[in-house]
């Protein structure tokens, strides 16, 4: 079968999007800032327009395969106003959005026909505010981290990023139950059930509710310290990454131009 | 004197059992838990025969004692985090009933209405949680499935577990336009348009009805979704009669599941606009 026109452009789009984020990420690590932030703003649209061409291509059914192309996308225009201020822990955000963008140009799944099911703004919803929910985690995450990192080399605890941290996982908690909900409305809409237990997907999913819905609890405790809590929160990026994020990808395979 | 010691001792340990029961670190070590029950279910679905995929069609009972048993090793998972749900969702109870008696108790004495209301908000959630929890609980124990009902048009099925029939009048399929850069978009069906004659037990007309893709059909207490048609290309398909595929459930818990999901949103909406107006004024203040 003949790849259409707009499915190659899309493709390439994207390849273009991961190759200047990656020169963005070096210009960011050689403290070239400018010269970053205008690569980043170009990788971010170019992704975004990439993502919006492939659901272009499909509407109204839902492109398949489409969470680690749009976790670019989210990590960059979550953490623009940040970039632009050059705040804090910048240039990993920057890297970040770079390595996510390269796995997905690495390790694609295949470009599947849509499935007709799909025919809902639930699903729609469902991979929007998924993906938006990843973002955040992974954002807090990287933020925790570098919270954490002067502790474990012995420095006195300063929460520098206590308040915007929490902010993230808020956000994130709000856009993965907004998901996991139009999920559910999907799944009952289309085959009468709200939840499949057949999915690996959805154990993991209600996983990541739990893991996040137990560490906005845990202020409430006076065991967690707040250390404890950036430790909680750092973990947490590794159950996204691990379990989420990485179980999306597809086998290794080197871009090609289409 | 020695009843009334007795009668406060009992009083005092209840108290002691209701105060651990909804205690916070109860549930953080349950959530914990969930955690890694999950984790164990996300690689014994993922490395395994799936013994799940006839949990919907049977209900809980029936699958718990041939498939879940028969499986154990597979299933056990499953199994403890029922234990766990049912355990979370008491801790929920308790722990939100605890705190909503000390918010009624701040309010009698000092809070505005609107502050009082969007206070509420976590304890609308977790309360919903617990709403969602039981119309699982009931649609997994009550709900009778008819995964497949082959029609071809004028055939006919009955509407399980009801005496009603169904009788396929015919389908109209929707493509896409086709568009300069993707020509072929136009020659696949998106949607199939159902009609559907819906007939009492001595066969005489009840109403007509329709349905398609993600806009299941109610009758009776049944909701009768389309799960496939055929064909789905123009003038293609399988080569067999042109045929739809329906799935009939009568689902009893799903009311309250989705009633538990509006308030929990409705839940999660305050607690936003509590967080950002809570924000709003500490940074007015600094």
């Amino acid at each position: 079968m003949t790849t259409a026109p707009i499915e190659a452009l899309s493709h390439n789009t994207f390849l273009a999007a991961a190759g200047i984020y990656v020169v963005s990420a070096a210009c960011a690590f050689a403290r070239l800032r400018r010269t970053a932030t205008v690569l980043f703003i170009a990788a971010l649209l170019a992704n975004a327009a990439s993502m919006a061409l492939r659901w272009l291509n499909v509407w109204p059914l839902l492109p398949l395969n489409l969470g680690p192309f749009l976790l670019p996308v989210f990590i960059g225009a979550l953490s623009l106003t940040g970039i632009l201020r050059g705040v804090g822990g910048w240039r990993t955000r920057v890297a970040a959005a770079a390595l996510a963008a390269l796995a997905a140009a690495f390790f694609p799944k295949d470009f599947y026909l849509p499935f007709v099911q799909s025919n809902t703004l639930f699903s729609h919803l469902f991979t929007f505010f998924g993906a938006a929910a990843r973002a955040c985690f992974c954002i807090a995450a990287m933020e925790a981290t570098l919270d954490l990192a002067p502790v474990l080399r012995g420095e006195p605890f300063a929460p520098h990023r206590h308040a915007a941290i929490g902010a993230w996982l808020v956000w994130g908690f709000i856009t993965l139950t907004v998901s996991t909900f139009s999920g559910e409305m999907w799944s009952y809409l289309g085959w009468g059930s709200p939840i499949v237990w057949e999915d690996a997907a959805v154990a993991v999913t209600m996983a990541v509710w739990c893991y996040y819905a137990c560490l906005l609890h845990l202020h409430l405790s006076r065991r967690w310290t707040p250390v404890h809590r950036l430790a909680f929160t750092a973990a947490g990026g590794l159950l996204v990454v691990f379990f989420i994020i990485c179980t999306e990808l597809g086998p290794f395979q080197w871009p090609y131009i289409q | 004197m020695a009843v009334y010691s007795m009668t406060t001792s009992t009083t005092t340990s209840i108290t002691k059992i209701w105060k651990a029961l909804g205690s916070i670190d109860f549930a953080v070590a349950l959530l914990l838990a969930m955690v890694a029950d999950l984790t164990w279910g996300f690689f014994a679905l993922r490395f395994s025969s799936n013994p799940f995929r006839p949990l919907n069609d049977l209900g809980l009972l029936e699958w718990a004692q041939t498939y879940g048993r028969a499986n154990l090793g597979e299933t056990l998972w499953f199994f403890l985090l029922l234990a766990l749900l049912f355990l979370l969702a008491m801790n929920t109870f308790v722990c939100t009933t605890i705190r909503v008696d000390a918010l009624a108790r701040r309010r009698a004495t000092s809070m505005p209405a609107v502050r009082f209301a969007l206070k509420l908000a976590p304890h609308v959630m977790h309360y919903a949680v617990i709403l969602m929890l039981l119309g699982a609980l009931s649609s997994y124990l009550f709900t009778e499935t008819t995964p497949n009902n082959i029609l071809t048009v004028g055939a006919g099925a009955r509407i399980r577990p009801t005496d009603y029939s169904m009788r396929l009048e015919g389908f109209d399929l929707a493509f896409r336009e086709a568009r300069p850069w993707n020509p072929r978009r136009g020659s696949r069906a998106v949607d199939a348009n159902v009609r559907l004659a819906l007939l009492d037990a001595n066969g005489g007309l009840v109403r007509e009805g329709t349905l398609s893709l993600n806009h299941p059909l109610w009758f009776e207490g049944c909701s009768i979704h389309l799960k496939d048609f055929d064909p789905q290309t123009k003038g293609g398909g399988m080569g067999g009669k042109p045929h739809v595929n329906l799935i009939v459930r009568k689902d009893p818990g799903i009311r309250l599941y989705l009633a538990g999901t509006f308030f929990f949103v409705a839940g999660l909406s305050m607690y936003v606009c509590e967080w950002i107006w809570t924000r709003w004024k500490k940074e007015e203040k600094s």
